[in-house]
């Protein structure tokens, strides 16, 4: 610490005052991004997550949409698909292997060394979509109802 | 003249360095299943150059990090993953820096990573078309404050113990 004063003591002080002012600024900024992050975190998430869990029992066919590269490639209903598993080849030699199990749909693996979408789980539990950004992928369950909501973002 | 090559020499030594330590990062294994949440330890060599040489060089040392890397580790998209993020987080730190006149750089290294973060969670968005990305800005920018932080102190007390040889032209 004696360093830094030091070093400080050699500029006069009404820079440092001024450069202590604009810490002070810049520190603020830096708290309020994190208490809107933190907000973001626990009051919207789990509003998403509840709203989506409420619609998904409502209506009883939910269909699992596969997105590559921002278009819908296919659309699965989960309520009748039986189990299974497959293998989407796509950017640059990437690959990811996609599992149907009990009406669920999650990866089961993929080609790149930390596999984050695998950790992601489940899509039908998952309040936001399972995404792989390296092959582009993406896996939504929706009801047949809403299909087409994320068509009018995406384009 | 001399002092240019020496110059030169030390800013290829930290270029070296820096490509080691995101190397060595990337094996990491990323223990939440959120992509892009990392240490950033990369950026303690941009910060080190930034402070010690001028925004010039460290431009160059990150831009021949970044080409080197993706050429080493990555493919065309982590190209551009890396490239967006690293050169928002190189031009905010520039001015932050010139801001508090190079004082207090943990606030400069928080405000780099988040710019960081921002850049990538930008090209994902542009590369994904999907606006559902967003979701993970709430956890990138809590992520980015921490790291930024550590990032931060590391690149100040790596500054006190600079051998003199690279601190003095």
């Amino acid at each position: 610490m004696s360093t830094v004063t030091k070093k400080k003591s050699n500029t006069d002080p009404s820079t440092q005052k001024l450069i202590k002012r604009r810490v002070f600024i810049l520190a603020l900024i830096i708290d309020i991004i994190a208490i809107i992050c933190i907000a973001c975190i626990f009051i919207i998430r789990p509003v998403l997550s509840r709203s989506k869990q409420k619609s998904l029992s409502e209506n009883s066919t939910r269909y699992a949409v596969i997105y590559q590269n921002g278009r819908e490639m296919m659309r699965i209903d989960l309520d009748n698909a039986r189990d299974n598993s497959f293998v989407i080849a796509g950017n640059k030699g990437a690959s990811n292997t996609i599992t149907i199990k009990d009406h669920d749909i999650f990866f089961s693996d993929a080609s790149c060394p930390h596999k984050l979408c695998v950790k992601q789980g489940s899509a039908s539990k998952s309040p936001v979509p399972v995404i792989c950004l390296p092959n582009k992928l993406m896996i939504i369950v929706e009801n047949s109802a809403e299909g087409g909501e994320y068509d009018a973002i995406a384009y | 003249m001399q002092s240019r090559t020496k110059r030169l020499a030390i800013l290829a030594v930290f270029a070296a360095l820096a490509l080691g330590i995101y190397g060595l990062e990337s094996l990491i294994p990323n223990p939440f299943p959120i992509p892009g949440i990392k240490l950033g330890l990369a950026n303690i060599v941009t910060l080190v150059v930034l402070k010690r040489f001028g925004i010039r060089e460290a431009a160059l040392v990150l831009t021949v990090r970044i080409l080197l890397s993706s050429l080493l580790f990555g493919n065309g998209v982590t190209l551009l993953y890396s490239a967006a993020g690293g050169l928002l987080c190189l031009a905010i730190e520039f001015a932050i820096n010139s801001f508090l006149k190079g004082k207090a750089l943990f606030v400069t290294a928080v405000f780099g990573a988040l710019f960081h973060n921002a850049g990538q969670l930008i090209v994902a968005l542009f590369l994904t078309k999907v606006i559902n990305v967003m979701v993970y800005a709430p956890y990138l920018g809590i992520s980015a404050i921490l790291t930024g932080l550590f990032t931060g102190l590391c690149a100040y007390y790596t500054l006190k113990l600079l051998p003199r040889i690279i601190r003095e032209d």
